[in-house]
Formats: structure tokens, sequence, C-alpha cells
């Protein structure tokens, strides 16, 4: 093809992209990251009384934000561990499941439900007014809704993180069972059972180590997927400790607007926090490479 | 680098993603209001709004009410004043966050025209600038509001000025289960013995309506109707506050959940007593526990009552964003919802069951019969009667400091 006839972009290479990139992604998301930090430097918005970094020193000792950072990261690391371990024990303890259509197509149901619509099957199954409440009420095993255990807004947040859990487990599904495939376990497996590994040896002393190495990456995605997420929480959670996004949402849309400058605080702190965690998952993808 | 063939992909989006913005920047933008409305008569105002279009932002939670407007005021709007009438959802804080980002970004012409909101939204769209007006006077309809009663003139003890319109009169109203509670409590002491005595039957929701309620209860420890008219006052609230907390902790623990979560919005406190997993409800609406019913959202055996200290009685209302590029068509929609025909059809409680702001000693008589005969009100008193157990709205800073106290103190000090 002759220089004439080849498009501009593909001449231009690399720089078209970089440029679009600045342009359609970085741009934006670097001009709200200063917009944010103007808003809560107190540079910006329509009650700001000039510069301070008052809003950043409230933020930190306002009453259960601290609280709710941390039980995010705790719920994150509870969520993603009990995903990857289902999903774990699943391909282990039958990895044919992989071909199973039935399986494959309840999966992708699943993957194809919102998190908000899961929050309230949940929510409509496991609440003291659902339908396993009204099972248990009709079978005798408890006289009043309010006998049926709390499992739901609960203090041990089981129907948040079974909710969270079911939004993920579809996608973690799916990429270890690729994962599966593409490293060639079965081959690996069947090679050490030929060289005298009994069953349960090959797939937890050659296929699981493989799997975790190969899928740390998606790992760290999950938790960056679970610390960010919001209807879940809002639905199910309780009001403390929050979620850090259900407690930033409900500082930027209090009745008190002088605290909206906090919730941006917030919103720095999470893009920070989350944009060093995509480093490391993006760290992780190229060692895998 | 990249391969070539992602270049050109990358490419070919980016020209894809630039014809498609540049497309959408020149479709249908909003145009600024070309009518001085400083100048002009009523009917120059209505000629300015015939043949335009209206975009009215309001809270669309509520099929009865939306259908209410969709099916009644977008027709009637229609076929009576040639305006075409569209549905955004927004309500409170949302608005007050839309409007607020569209002034910080210098957009003198926004996408709302008139949008329905109440006390402590109209005190944040104040603070900020972001309300059109004075207008109220130039409404014909204006003449039946009755502008000497507390409860529709001043909203959260700001004097509204004419920079909002009143649309409805509404009184916070228990909801209990007659089947289940025979004897419902009457004020504070009675409520602590009954949830002493059925625990886990009981909670507020931890959004507008719970925190009205505890205005209510605010005011009873305070001395009651008259406590709390005038300016914030912070040293009273700290004292008074501390005593409603002193309170609160002394029933929390029979509370549902123990007190530990409370539900987020009204909605769901509706669905828990639905569920029998709670005996008692709350709604700002008196007349929502007969509409409520009706629906099927709330037990058929729900009745609604005012405590005999009283609960809190306030107005919503109308308001024209600064910004709006419609503010003709605006005062035309906002002067059909205020008029006898539209506010005896809110009324009705199969429709939507909300009180009237209109001054009957001042509407024809014809009107005055339909308003005495509205049928349906059967779970609730008149609104006369709880008329007679009626607080006003107190200092909007009130709201603000219950809000955060409730957190820091009820929910975060667990």
């Amino acid at each position: 093809m002759d220089a004439a006839r080849t498009p501009v972009f593909r001449r231009l290479g690399p720089v078209a992209w970089r440029g679009v990139l600045a342009l359609f992604i970085a741009g934006p998301i670097a001009w709200a990251m200063l917009y944010a930090l103007a808003y809560s430097l107190g540079g910006v918005g329509r009650l700001s009384s000039g510069w301070t970094t008052e809003h950043w020193r409230n933020a930190f000792v306002a009453p259960g934000i601290m609280g709710a950072f941390a039980y995010s990261v705790v719920i994150a690391l509870i969520v993603t561990t009990l995903v990857v371990l289902i999903t774990l024990g699943m391909l282990l303890s039958f990895p044919s499941i992989r071909h199973n259509r039935a399986f494959l197509l309840m999966v992708i149901v699943l993957m194809g439900t919102p998190s908000l619509v899961l929050a309230q099957m949940v929510g409509n199954t496991l609440g003291q007014g659902g339908w396993l409440s009204r099972l248990s009420y009709h079978a005798g095993l408890i006289e009043t809704a309010g006998d049926f255990p709390a499992l739901v807004n609960d203090r041990l947040h089981v129907g948040m993180t079974i909710s969270l859990s079911l939004s993920l487990l579809p996608l973690v599904l799916l990429y270890f069972s690729q994962l599966w495939g593409a490293l060639r376990l079965d081959r690996c497996c069947d090679l050490a059972q030929s060289l005298g590994a009994s069953r349960l040896d090959a797939r937890l002393r050659v296929a699981l180590p493989m799997l975790i190495w190969r899928g740390k990456s998606m790992m760290m995605l999950l938790f960056i997927l679970t610390i960010g997420s919001y209807e879940v929480p809002l639905l199910l959670g309780r009001q403390s400790p929050q979620m850090f996004s259900v407690a930033t949402q409900r500082l930027a849309s209090g009745f008190d607007l002088s605290r909206k400058p906090q919730a941006y605080v917030l919103a720095i702190l999470y893009l920070v926090c989350t944009s060093l965690a995509l480093m490391l998952y993006i760290r992780g993808k190229s060692a895998d490479a | 680098m990249l391969p070539n063939r992602h270049v050109t992909f990358v490419a070919r989006f980016a020209l894809c993603l630039s014809v498609c913005a540049l497309l959408l920047a020149g479709c249908d933008s909003p145009k600024a209001e070309t009518v001085d409305l400083s100048t002009t008569n009523w009917q120059q105002i209505s000629e300015a709004a015939s043949g335009t279009t209206v975009r009215m932002a309001m809270w669309d939670g509520d099929p009865a009410i939306n259908a209410f407007m969709r099916d009644y005021v977008r027709r009637r709007m229609q076929a009576e004043h040639g305006v075409t009438v569209e549905f955004i959802g927004g309500l409170g804080n949302s608005l007050v966050d839309r409007l607020m980002v569209e002034l910080d970004a210098g957009r003198t012409v926004g996408d709302i025209d008139l949008m329905w909101i109440n006390g402590e939204t109209f005190f944040q769209l104040r603070q900020i600038n972001a309300l059109f007006g004075p207008f109220t006077t130039t409404l014909p309809n204006n003449k039946y509001i009755d502008w000497q009663d507390p409860f529709i003139a001043l909203d959260f003890q700001k004097s509204v000025d004419g920079y909002e319109c009143p649309w409805g009169n509404v009184q916070l109203a228990l909801i209990y289960h007659s089947g289940r509670v025979s004897d419902p409590p009457q004020n504070r002491t009675e409520l602590a013995a009954w949830v002493k005595a059925h625990p886990g039957r009981f909670t507020i929701d931890n959004s507008f309506t719970g925190m009205t309620f505890l205005k209510g209860l605010l005011y009873d420890l305070a001395g009651g109707p008259g406590a709390w008219d005038g300016d914030f006052d912070e040293a009273r609230y700290r004292r008074e506050s501390a005593k409603l907390w002193e309170y609160w902790r002394s029933i929390k623990p029979y509370l549902w959940r123990e007190g530990q979560t409370y539900p987020e919005s009204v909605a769901q406190l509706h669905q828990l007593m639905m569920n029998g997993e709670v005996d008692f409800s709350m709604s700002n609406n008196d007349g929502e526990v007969d509409n409520k019913a009706v629906q099927g959202i709330l037990p058929d055996e729900s009745r609604g009552y005012a405590w005999e200290t009283g609960t809190i009685r306030n107005s919503h209302y109308l308001g024209i964003p600064v910004n709006a590029p419609n503010k003709a068509a605006a005062m035309v929609l906002a002067n059909f919802l205020i008029s006898p025909d539209a506010q005896l059809q809110k009324a009705k409680p199969e429709v939507w069951g909300d009180g009237s702001i209109l001054d009957m000693d001042k509407l024809p008589a014809e009107y005055r019969k339909q308003f005495s005969q509205i049928p349906g009100r059967t779970r609730v008193a008149s609104r006369e009667s709880l008329g007679e157990r009626a607080l006003t709205e107190p200092a909007p800073e009130i709201m603000v400091r219950l809000e955060a106290d409730f957190r820091k103190y009820m929910i975060e000090g667990n």
C-alpha cells in the first residue's frame, strides 16, 4: 500500500491512539479528579468560601467514615474469597461442568441479571417477610415473621454478602473455566495421574496452584468491583457501618450542603485506592503474559 | 506499539464518537426564554406558552401520582393550553445537586422548567440562588390560596415570598394495623410503654418521614405547639435534642432490629408493615393510608391518626429554576395544578389523596360542595380534625441537625 492511500490515523500510529486515549478516557477522568480536588479544597462550588483544608480534616473525623473504609475492605475481602473458593471448589470437583449447557445457561442468566434486581430477589427470599420466612411459618417452624432470623440488613451481613457474591460469581466462573481450558489443565492432571499422582493430588497440587497463580489479577479485579459496589449494600446492608460508596453518596446528597466537599474528599480517596489496585492488577496481567 | 488494526479501530471509533457528539450537540438543545416575564400580563404568558413543551421534575416513585400526572394533567394541559408536558424523575437532593452543578458550570439555560419541591429543598435552593421569582402573584388561581395560613405562607419557618407556589398540604400520620394493635399510643410515654410490651414491632425510616416524626417528638419535649417558631436557636436545639436522644436510647432496644438499623425509606417501612414485620408505618401525607391501602401496598386494616401531642403539617410546592428554558409554560402549568379542578381531582383518595392548598371560603360554592363530598377517606380522620393536632415545620436547620445527630448518636453510636 503506498503512503498516499494509507489511512491518516494509521500513518499517525501510536500518536493517534494516545490522543484518543487522552481525549476520551484519561482527559475526563483527570478533569473529574481535578474538579473533585478543587471542590474538596473549597476552591469551587456555589457555597465555597475560599480555599481551605478544613473539609479534608473534617472528612477524616466524620462519624463512620474511616469505619466505612475499613468495613468496605473487609467485605471486599470476604466476598472475593468466597467467590473464588466456590468457583475453584466447583471446577476442581467437577471440571466437566464447563461443558454442561444447563450450567452455562444458568451462569449467563445470572450474569445478565442487574445487581439491583439480584439484591431485590435476595431480599425477597431471605427477609423476615420473604418466602423462606413464609415457608417456615406455614411449616410451623416460626410463630411470627419476627421469629425468622434476620438475614437482610443484618449484623453479620449475610444477605449483602450472598447478593454481592451471586452478582460476581458468573464472571469468575466463566473466567476460571476459560483459564482451565487455556492452561490445558485436563492434560496436566492426566499427566500427573499417569505419573502416579492420585486424582485429588493432581487437582490440588497441579491444577489449583496454576489457577490461583494465573487468576490472581482477576481476584484483584473482583476486590475492586466489590469495594465500589453501591446498590446491593444500600438495599441489603446496615446503616452502620456502611460501604464506602454508600457513605460517600450519603454525604453528597444529605440535607446539609456544607458537607458536600467531604463527599469529594472521599471520592478522591476512593479513586486513589482503586487506581493503586488497578495498577497492581495491570502489573499482575503483565506478569501473567 | 499497538498493531495497525488496533490503531485503525480506535481511530474509527473516535471518529464515530466525535460525529455523534457533534450531532447530539446540535440536536434540540434548550433555548433561552424569549419573553420578558416582568413586563408581560397573563394573556401574553399564556400565548407564549401555547405550542411549547414544558418539562417538570417530580418524584416518580408512586404509580398513582404518575398516573394522575400522565393521564389527567398532561391531557388537560394539551387540550386546554396547547402545552405539551414532559416529566423528569427527580426530587429533593437530586434536584439541588443538578442545579448546583449547572449553575457552577455557568449553564444559564437548563433542562427543567418546573419542579416539585418541599421545605428543605426550598431552603437549599434559596441558599444557592437557584429559584426564579417571585412569580406566584402572576398566577390567576393564586386568588384561591389562603396566604394567611402559616402552613402555606411559611415553608420550614421561611417566608415563601413568591419563590414557590403551594401545591398540596399534608400532615404526618402514624399508620397502624388495626387487626394487631387495638389501642395505638397517643404520645411518647404511651409509645415507650407499647414498644416495651411489643419488642421489635415499631421503627421509623431513616429519611424524611422518620426525621419528621422525630421533629414531632422534639416539639413535645420542648413544650408543644409554637415551641419551635422562629429562627434556629443552637443552644435550645442542643438542650432539647439531648432529651430526645435520651428518650430514643430508652426505647431503642425494643425497636425493630433493636434499633441497630432502620429502613432507608418510608416505602421500605410500608413493606415491613405489609410483610407483618412491624405493626406501624407512617406517612407525611395523611391521605396516603387510604391511597396505599386501596393499592394493596398497605394492609386493608391500616388506620391513620395523629398523636394527641401533634404531628407536623406542611405544604409541598412548585418551584421554577432560575435557568428554566420555558418559564412561561412553567407558570401556566403551575396555574393549572393549583386550579380547583386539578386540586379536587388530586384530593380523591383513589387518585392521590393529597390535601388541597385552596381556601374553601374563597372557592365558588359548586367546588366547595364537591370538596366536602370527596368519598373514600375512611381510614383516617378528616383533615379538619387532624388540623387540631397540627404542628408547624420548625426551621430547616433542625432537619439538617436531626439527620446528622440521629446518625451520630443513634446509628454510629450503637
